[in-house]
């Protein structure tokens, strides 16, 4: 009697943990390009989603972290492998299907029209209709019923282009979900660096909101690149390194909860990076940089208002602040490519207040972009082209200098690639086919090159390792000081408030966008949130 | 998903796709496809005058294919190609009808070459100021310009441009008429009759020229950053309303050149309508092209076959069919992505990388 107790409880199990696995990927490899650019992105790899199980995938930047799951959810099309989907091949491996069949994707850039209110971005694709005319109603009812159940706060009555960043992720994931709904199997949600581009607060909403979503039986993948989060929310972690898996640790291994052997695993070498605050600054060396009562606004990148700050040659200034305070704003005023509606900016001494970025950068300006494909890199160009965009006339040749001279310029991306660490070495490959941790390399590589030996008078840097792996982070940061140590001014912006404390001299605080507080880089925890959240606490500070 | 990329086989199914429509439009008429089709071929590539007449046509629709390829470079669109081929033909025509009876070609070929380039330049303009300036479309101010151009043709020729009681200029003289081929030498004697002119030879160096400028000058590079992503360009420090403005403008001045094959070549004076339509069958031409160089001479044959095949065929069945035929095999080489991943299953890999959404 007992036995056959026994066996049945065993079956169940047995069913149980077959049924558990939402999603299996098995031997599944993908190359990019042909020829001698070819790369292996993913080769030979398998990953089991499970329902209950928030499972962290880490790595380096170009492991292949995004693109497997992107095989998962039928954005990528694997070159060989299974792809099985509750039990069944994933045919025709397409989102559309992937999402009929309950499995949606949060990507690393979201895509939203800025344009349109949350909710018609959250309808767009499946408008809902009444009488052959839209009915936004029900929707409106089904959000709210959701946003409530979740606690996912999200204004989707204002165009998404006025929402902070954790606002647009938050609405995105309210999207996936709306859509993986439906199948009432469970759904699985793959998050792609969520947390990437997200103040400290808002990334502990996401983390919850994956904890809910897989104690109510979803099946959560996360990939990030910070791996206290994973110690943190994960269940389960898969590492991967050069497209391959290198570990898997189950539910329960205490691997999970370990966030140096993870680094290890993931890098290497002991990744963790050991940050501490520099020296002070000398406050009598010439200001590179001023902004005197500035004003702007812009629909899209917010406001800043009276902003006065200063940046003196070998300093390093951070800006700190909730996202959507106005951060936006002021990095596309500083660059050029927003014009003040008052106030005066001074660049190495000169009035550059109606200065465009062109006359800006012959004036020492360096430039990090914090939106990438906005203004960083073009992704249909070579990354030979994209490792000089703006400056090929530093590798000119021919008459009049007009041509370019292609080996000069082919050294050019081969040093960076050596002293970032750019992977593949392959000047000729578009830079869109580079991972998105080594794109952020080739826009560093090149914005911090010297120039006919000189370094840049001030170089302004929004998130400059948002997105890229401990090691990467830690080489961008080394570049970002010794430009520092070799004269020139660097104004940060960055939702890692430890980065900052670790490169900063002064902190400077915006708060609807305006400063409200400039603090020396050894300020607490607590003076720091303070002045970010204005006293309040909790998550009432992100509307 | 744009200009640059061509693969072979989604040529190839375009193609075919093309000669099946071409039958079932000769079949729905009443005619054999085999019989047109060889009337077609006999009546360009079957004799020599044919061969001519082709080329004649290649070289306009080369020209013009270049200028739109200039601005398809910086990612603009120049719609308004055939309105600068229509200014700079009349500013030829009138330019060269007032030139000495006994000039020398050594003065005249050059003076009307650059008297075709400058007008077609400024002609784009307009479109370019207000693109670089104000972000106005440049495809909307170019049907602009191109009506407006054929208005102002018109009207110089009607206020006193025109030769008493014709439509047309006075005639240029002998030594701004640019030599036909068949006078080269006893090797081109079967070309007689055709209009093929040195010109084509204008054309092969325009091609070459911008292949060469395009891809190893960094004015060429820049281009390509601008067309790639405007913001990005601007981002980075380049000039983008400068480069909008020179592409747009470059553009039009080499469509000016046409009218060294069009003016000088065949006609010998300018009138309206003339080469009317080159500029959009050169748009076509660089579309059909892409980047490459040994496409665009390919399309611009491709189209001038199609062109004078059209006139053979037209006693059997209205050449109208050709135009039906091109304006097919733009549509299928455009949508070509989708359309041959359907026929053909999944793409060879690109060097595009991941699909990371935008």
């Amino acid at each position: 009697m007992k036995a056959m107790q026994a066996m049945k409880a065993m079956q169940a199990m047995q069913a149980m943990q077959a049924m558990d696995a939402l999603v299996e990927l098995s031997a599944v490899t993908k190359t990019f390009g042909s020829g001698a650019g070819a790369v292996r992105a993913l080769d030979d790899v398998g990953l089991v989603l499970r329902a209950g199980s928030v499972h962290a995938i880490v790595g380096e930047n170009g492991a292949g972290k995004s693109t497997l799951l992107k095989v998962a959810a039928g954005v990528v099309v694997a070159d060989g492998g299974r792809v099985d989907v509750f039990g069944t091949p994933l045919v025709p491996a397409t989102p559309r299907e992937a999402i009929r069949r309950g499995v949606g994707m949060v990507h690393q850039h979201f895509m939203l029209v800025p344009t349109l209110t949350g909710l018609q971005n959250l309808a767009l694709g499946f408008e809902p209709t009444k009488h052959g005319l839209l009915d936004f109603a029900p929707l409106a009812a089904q959000v709210a019923a959701l946003q409530k159940e979740l606690d996912l706060p999200v204004r989707i009555d204002v165009p998404v282009g006025t929402l902070s960043v954790g606002e647009q992720q938050r609405l995105e994931i309210l999207r996936v979900l709306l859509r993986v709904a439906g199948g009432g199997r469970g759904r699985v949600v793959i998050l792609d660096e969520p947390t990437a581009v997200l103040a400290p607060s808002e990334a502990a909403m996401v983390l919850e909101l994956a904890r809910r979503l897989a104690r109510e039986g979803a099946a959560v993948a996360l990939v990030t690149h910070r791996l206290d989060e994973v110690a943190k929310f994960a269940d389960e972690v898969t590492t991967m390194r050069r497209g391959r898996v290198v570990a898997h640790h189950p539910p329960g291994d205490a691997a999970v909860r370990d966030a140096a052997l993870l680094a290890q695993e993931a890098l290497g070498d002991t990744g963790v990076s050991t940050m501490s605050p520099p020296q002070a600054a000398d406050e009598s060396s010439p200001v590179v940089f001023a902004m005197e009562e500035v004003d702007a606004e812009d629909e899209a990148a917010g406001r800043i208002t009276g902003v006065t700050l200063r940046v003196h040659a070998g300093e390093i200034v951070g800006i700190a602040g909730v996202e959507g305070n106005g951060q936006r704003a002021l990095e596309l005023v500083a660059a050029g490519l927003l014009r003040p509606s008052r106030g005066r900016i001074e660049l190495d001494g000169a009035d550059v207040t109606r200065m465009l970025v062109r006359e800006r950068r012959a004036r020492g300006l360096a430039f990090i972009a914090g939106d990438r494909h906005r203004y960083g890199l073009a992704e249909e160009l070579p990354a030979a082209d994209v490792i000089r965009l703006g400056g090929l006339g530093e590798v000119s040749t021919g008459p009049g200098a007009s041509l370019v001279d292609e080996r000069a310029l082919e050294r050019a991306f081969t040093d960076a690639a050596a002293a970032f660490d750019i992977r593949p070495i392959d000047a000729s490959l578009a830079a869109g086919a580079f991972s998105g941790g080594n794109q952020q390399k080739i826009v560093v590589a090149r914005e911090l090159r010297t120039r006919r030996g000189a370094v840049p008078r001030l170089v302004l840097a929004a998130h400059p390792t948002r997105g890229v792996d401990a090691r990467v982070a830690r080489m961008i940061r080394d570049a970002l000081t010794s430009v520092a140590a070799r004269g020139g001014g660097l104004l940060i912006i960055s939702s890692d408030l430890a980065e900052l404390r670790a490169l900063s001299h002064r902190i400077v605080v915006l708060r609807g966008g305006t400063v409200v507080a400039e603090l020396r880089a050894d300020a607490s925890d607590d003076q720091l949130g303070a002045a970010m959240m204005g006293g309040e606490t909790g998550r009432e500070a992100h509307a | 998903m744009s200009h640059r990329s061509r693969s072979p086989a989604r040529l190839l199914v375009a193609l075919l796709l093309v000669c099946l429509a071409f039958d079932l439009i000769v079949l729905g008429w009443g005619e054999t496809p085999s019989a047109i089709a060889r009337r077609l071929f006999s009546g360009t590539w079957g004799t020599p005058y044919g061969i001519g007449q082709v080329l004649f046509k290649a070289t306009s629709i080369a020209i013009a294919a270049v200028a739109a390829r200039i601005a398809l470079r910086a990612g603009l669109f120049n719609i308004g190609v055939d309105g600068s081929i229509a200014v700079a033909a009349i500013a030829v025509g009138a330019v060269g009808a007032k030139l000495p009876p006994d000039v020398s070609p050594l003065v005249a070929w050059p003076l009307l070459a650059i008297v075709g380039f400058v007008a077609g330049g400024l002609w784009a303009m307009p479109a370019a100021v207000l693109r670089a300036r104000f972000g106005a479309h440049e495809v909307i101010s170019g049907i602009m310009l191109n009506k407006i151009a054929s208005s102002f043709v018109g009207y110089l020729l009607v206020r006193g441009l025109a030769e008493e009681a014709s439509v047309h200029t006075r005639a240029l003289p002998r030594g701004a008429l640019l030599t036909r081929l068949d006078h080269l030498g006893a090797m081109f004697h079967g070309l007689r009759g055709s209009a093929v002119n040195v010109a084509l030879l204008v054309a092969a160096v325009v091609v070459l020229a911008w292949s060469f400028v395009a891809r190893r000058s960094i004015f060429g590079r820049e281009l390509a950053a601008v067309g790639a992503s405007p913001s990005v360009a601007e981002a980075s420090g380049l000039p983008i309303a400068r480069h909008i403005i020179l592409a747009l403008g470059l553009s039009g001045a080499v469509a000016g050149l046409t009218a060294l094959n069009d003016v000088m070549g065949y006609k010998g004076y300018a009138e309206e309508g003339l080469s009317a339509g080159v500029g959009f069958t050169g748009l076509a031409a660089a579309l059909l092209a892409g980047e490459s160089t040994i496409g665009l001479f390919a399309a611009a044959l491709l189209f001038a076959t199609l062109s004078q095949g059209g006139l053979s065929i037209n006693a059997r069945i209205p050449m109208d069919v050709v135009d039906v035929i091109v304006a097919l095999l733009i549509l299928l080489v455009s949508s070509g992505e989708g359309l041959s991943r359907a026929l053909l299953g999944p793409p060879a890999p690109a060097a595009k990388g991941p699909t990371s959404p935008r």
